[in-house]
């Protein structure tokens, strides 16, 4: 059990599923995440429909934690002159990523017959 | 909708920068801004996109003020300041308890409340779509039609002739553009069946000024508006859906129109609407030779686009000038034309608007007499409260504090009555225009938007105090030390006593004044539906078809068509007889032309006279049943080569030759004035423009001697008359399998549509009166039945000392008639004032009927003394059944 955490040092990382779902995306997008890439890559990847306002409640949580950082972008005319928040994974982010699908890996690992029979 | 992107809902938009937290307004609306746009750009509907719209911003809302369990905060603490709106909510909530404690009162009252806002949000609906909402076009109050105009032949709008469109064109500063237009009816063939298609066709900048930019493809090219140049046309994106499956290649292919390849340009945006109905296509419109020096023939409209900052009065007055210049320049033709430069806007709904403006003024007296009802309810109530009052003053609520608690039970009141008001108004506009599609101008603009939704809040609010002050006030000035004795009977103030009277007396006098309204509405649409058309209606179908030009240039093969189509529709079983006139009566269509009289001297320039013409073939007279008056109709001997007749109707003849013989005389017509006709025959006057329409003169010539391809059949049928619209169909296309039908209509809808708009405010005013009629007798019952019952003891007293039943009954029914008696004098004067706003607006709503009009002045006082009498009755029998020992014994 205590097994999984040992490797990593400092607090724990736990991530929502949510959370991590976001955080991936982030990650995908490279410089360009905010609500709407964001929000499109979560339909196009995952079951889920999502609304860019819930985007950016969890990723204010997750700004808080420190696992992300904003800075807003440039206005653009199909905005009608609005700026965009675009968001970057910090350091405590991405370990926290790292650490969710090391321990979503090792749970589904020789599952893989059992969760297709599902 | 103009070609400008559509923008995403603007009410949304303003939701979402209230209710999204500050941090992360600006991102979210933009990122929904993002997004509507990238649906519209991916080719997203803009009703689909918008109602996207709102879902999208409803759950962002929703999502980012759901408390989150991971971040819950302490909750705030209440603070004991903030005074305003906690009273507020407290009372709210107090108020609906108590409306929810006596179910049945809070019925009526909201149903009062519901009926009242929903017949005023109603009607402001349809009068903000067709005079307040502006053109759905850039910049439309720089948009105006222009016409001609001859006041000294009556014709105060009348179509514009082409040399002088081109002069207009020339000399004017006023406009940035200034384009003429036309519909044009297209035979369609390459679809499933031939198919008659609506057109517009304009010249140079029509569509622009018009913000009609394609969707796909370009706009026309100025060599194309050269005469014979202009086989290139723009379509609709309906057609373009229907007939071509939405295919993108669809640029540069051939179309057959009216027979004539055309090569297809560009699609119109699918909004895009000018004059209502959908446009299919539109084609250059050019002027040839000949065309550019006609001046005599009006028959073009003409919509310019005003320059930034020039009035429509300035181009008025300067339109004017250049019609003068013309009338010297060109007397023979111009004498006595000049022009009218009036706003789209204004053009667009151009009839409907004074019966708007009288129905508004309606619905605000039947809003007055529901808030009359309902702050008597509320009086009645505030002598039940008397006590509660008293008490709240007596632990030291001030009397601001007490109208404060008043007022906001009736704002609950009037909201909800209010949100059930929009209900209403919801139902009864969409079932109008699903009723009669198109009686209204715009019909697709009226729909409940924000502006409608202000309105209505407005209304409930103003609604609230109308009705809840009065009350409030009164209540809060109560006796506190005798309210309060136990022994204290529970009586109404004099004061209270009196306004309520004041209230009765003044919902009579209102519902009154709807009444004689609604009454003198319809005794004209009865004098109406009296009129002899002067032709016969029932049992009659017209068919209407137009032939393609290139393929029946020949006369001889325009008459072969229509013979041998008259020859088989005269044989279909149903069919009595058939015939053939170039404009049906009551169509809305006409056609005039000028008459010079052999032997009289030409008349001076500006002083010519004219008829209605009419194109047909022997059967007509005899298949409309116009009577014959004198000599003979035409026969199948009046043909090509025979000598050329015509027949007058009987006002021609009055006006003409009101003191000779006509039959002989020689006139020529018009467009064909080398053409000297005979008068053969007089037959009666047929109502053209509509059955309120005054007699003109008319004069008929036959079609075989000048045929014409765009004439209609009218069929004596002896079976429903549009039972055999696709026999009728079928043997057309049996003559031309090219040829589609036009429209087909009986002649009893065609009358039935040209009263549609009377029928409608008749049948609207009468509802809104028979409203008020029922509020005002719900007024007057709730008065004497609060009477009687505040006067149990002394009706007690009266019977214990021997007084009948019957005068009891008498007195409570007299103190009803003298209330209802003081409404009727006062609701009369106003009702004479309303007669003479009906029969004095510049389309007058009252035909053949005196303001003062005898019946309807009689007839609602007794309509409304015995429904007060039958209001009165139930508390007056109560009275009666009062039991004197019962009643002195609570003395």
């Amino acid at each position: 059990m205590t097994m999984s955490l040992k490797s990593i040092p400092g607090p724990s990382l736990y991530l929502g599923e949510f959370e991590l779902l976001i955080l991936l995306a982030v990650l995908r997008l490279g410089g360009d995440a905010y609500g709407v890439t964001i929000r499109d890559e979560l339909e196009k990847e995952t079951s889920r429909e999502v609304t860019v306002g819930a985007i950016y409640k969890t990723l204010g949580r997750l700004q808080e934690k420190g696992y992300v950082s904003a800075r807003v972008g440039d206005p653009t005319p199909q905005r009608g002159g609005r700026r965009k928040k675009l968001y970057r994974l910090e350091p405590l982010g991405s370990r926290a990523v790292k650490q969710s699908c090391a321990d979503l890996r090792r749970l589904t690992r020789g599952l893989g017959r059992a969760l297709e029979a599902l | 909708m103009s070609g400008r992107s559509p923008e995403s809902p603007r009410l949304a938009r303003a939701l979402l920068a209230v209710l999204v937290p500050r941090a992360e307004r600006e991102f979210v609306i933009g990122d929904l801004e993002e997004t509507f746009a990238a649906r519209i750009a991916a080719g997203t509907p803009a009703e689909a996109a918008r109602r996207w719209y709102w879902r999208a911003a409803l759950s962002n809302i929703s999502a980012m003020r759901r408390r989150d369990p991971s971040d819950r905060q302490p909750p705030v603490k209440t603070r004991r300041g903030d005074g305003v709106m906690r009273n507020l909510i407290r009372d709210a909530q107090y108020g609906i308890r108590l409306l929810l404690r006596r179910p049945g009162v809070t019925l009526v009252a909201l149903i009062t409340l519901a009926l009242g806002i929903g017949a005023n949000t109603a009607i402001f609906t349809v009068t903000h779509a067709l005079l307040l909402k502006p053109l759905p076009y850039d910049h439309p109050e720089q948009l105006v039609i222009v016409t001609e105009n001859n006041l000294s032949r009556g014709w105060s709008s009348f179509a514009v002739s082409p040399a002088n469109f081109l002069d207009w064109r020339a000399q004017n500063q006023s406009f940035q553009s200034i384009a003429a237009y036309g519909g044009r009816a297209f035979n369609y063939i390459g679809g499933e069946a031939p198919e008659r298609l609506r057109g517009l066709t304009g010249t140079a900048g029509f569509l622009e000024a018009l913000g009609g930019t394609p969707a796909i493809g370009r706009g026309f090219r100025p060599e194309e508006f050269e005469p014979g140049k202009g086989f290139v046309v723009i379509i609709s994106h309906g057609l373009w859906q229907r007939a071509f499956g939405g295919r993108p290649d669809v640029l540069n292919q051939s179309i057959t129109l009216n027979g004539e390849p055309y090569t297809i340009v560009g699609v119109m945006h699918p909004n895009w609407r000018f004059g209502g109905r959908e446009t299919a296509v539109f084609t250059p419109r050019a002027f040839d030779g000949d065309e550019r020096q006609a001046r005599g023939a009006h028959y073009l409209s003409v919509v310019g686009r005003l320059k930034p900052g020039v009035s429509v009065e300035q181009a008025g007055v300067e339109m004017r000038g250049i019609a003068a210049r013309l009338e010297q320049q060109y007397p023979n033709t111009n004498k006595g034309w000049g022009t009218v430069v009036r706003s789209l806007q204004e053009a667009a709904v151009g009839n409907v608007r004074p019966m708007l403006l009288v129905l508004l003024g309606a619905v605000g007296l039947v809003l007055l007499v529901a808030c009359a009802n309902l702050a008597n309810m509320h009086l009645a109530r505030a002598t039940v409260r008397a006590r509660e009052m008293a008490l709240r003053t007596a632990i030291g609520a001030n009397r601001g504090r007490i109208v404060q608690q008043l007022l906001t039970e009736s704002l609950v009141l009037a909201v909800v009555g209010g949100a059930l008001g929009l209900l209403v108004a919801y139902w009864a506009t969409t079932s109008l225009v699903a009723a009669y599609p198109t009686l209204l101008p715009r019909s697709s603009d009226i729909k409940i938007d924000p502006v409608v939704l202000m309105f209505t809040l407005g209304l409930s609010m103003l609604t609230a105090i109308l009705f809840g002050l009065a009350p409030a006030i009164s209540a809060s000035r109560t006796d506190l030390v005798e309210t309060l004795k136990e022994t204290a009977r529970a009586g109404g103030s004099p004061m209270r006593r009196w306004l309520r009277s004041v209230l009765v007396v003044t919902e009579v006098a209102l519902a009154i004044v709807l009444l004689v309204g609604a009454g003198l509405l319809l005794r004209s649409f009865q004098k109406l539906g009296h009129v002899a058309p002067g032709f016969a209606i029932d049992q009659r179908l017209s068919v209407t078809t137009l032939l393609p030009l290139p393929k029946y240039n020949e006369p001889a093969r325009t008459v072969d068509f229509y013979d041998r189509a008259l020859t088989r529709m005269r044989a279909l079983p149903g069919v009595e007889s058939v015939a053939l006139t170039s404009t049906v009566p009551i169509s809305g269509n006409d056609e005039i032309y000028s008459i010079a009289f052999e032997g009289r001297p030409p008349l001076p320039p500006g002083q010519g006279v004219s008829a209605i013409y009419y194109l047909v073939s022997p059967g007509y007279f005899d298949t409309m049943a116009i009577p014959l008056l004198k000599g003979r109709v035409f026969t199948d001997n009046d043909r090509a080569g025979s000598p050329r007749v015509a027949v007058v109707n009987d006002v021609f003849v009055r006006l003409h030759y009101p003191n000779e013989d006509p039959i002989g005389k020689r006139i020529r017509m018009g467009r064909n004035s080398d053409i000297v006709r005979e008068i053969v025959g007089v037959v009666g006057t047929v109502k053209h423009y509509g059955l309120a329409d005054k007699d003109q003169a008319q004069m008929y010539e036959p079609f075989a001697q000048m045929p014409n391809t765009g004439m209609s059949f009218l069929l004596k049928t002896s079976l429903e008359p549009t039972s055999l619209t696709a026999a009728v169909r079928r043997e057309i296309q049996s003559v031309d399998p090219d040829q589609p039908v036009a429209s087909t209509t009986s002649l009893a809808q065609m009358v039935a549509d040209s009263t549609a708009l009377s029928r409608v405010q008749t049948l609207l005013l009468g509802v809104f009166a028979g409203i008020a009629l029922l509020l005002a007798a719900v007024g007057l019952y709730g008065v004497m039945a609060y009477s009687v019952s505040q006067r149990t003891q002394e009706i007690g007293i009266r019977m214990a000392l021997g007084a009948h039943r019957g005068s009891v009954l008498m007195m409570v029914l007299r103190q009803a008639l003298v209330l209802t008696g003081a409404g009727l004098v006062l609701g009369l004067a106003g009702a004479v004032a309303l007669g003479r706003v009906l029969s004095s607006t510049l389309e007058p709503l009252l035909f053949q009927v005196q303001p003062a009009d005898v019946v309807t002045l009689v007839t609602v006082p007794v309509v409304l003394v015995v429904v007060a009498l039958v209001a009165a009755l139930i508390p007056a029998r109560r009275a009666t059944q009062v039991d004197p020992i019962q009643a002195l014994r609570t003395l």
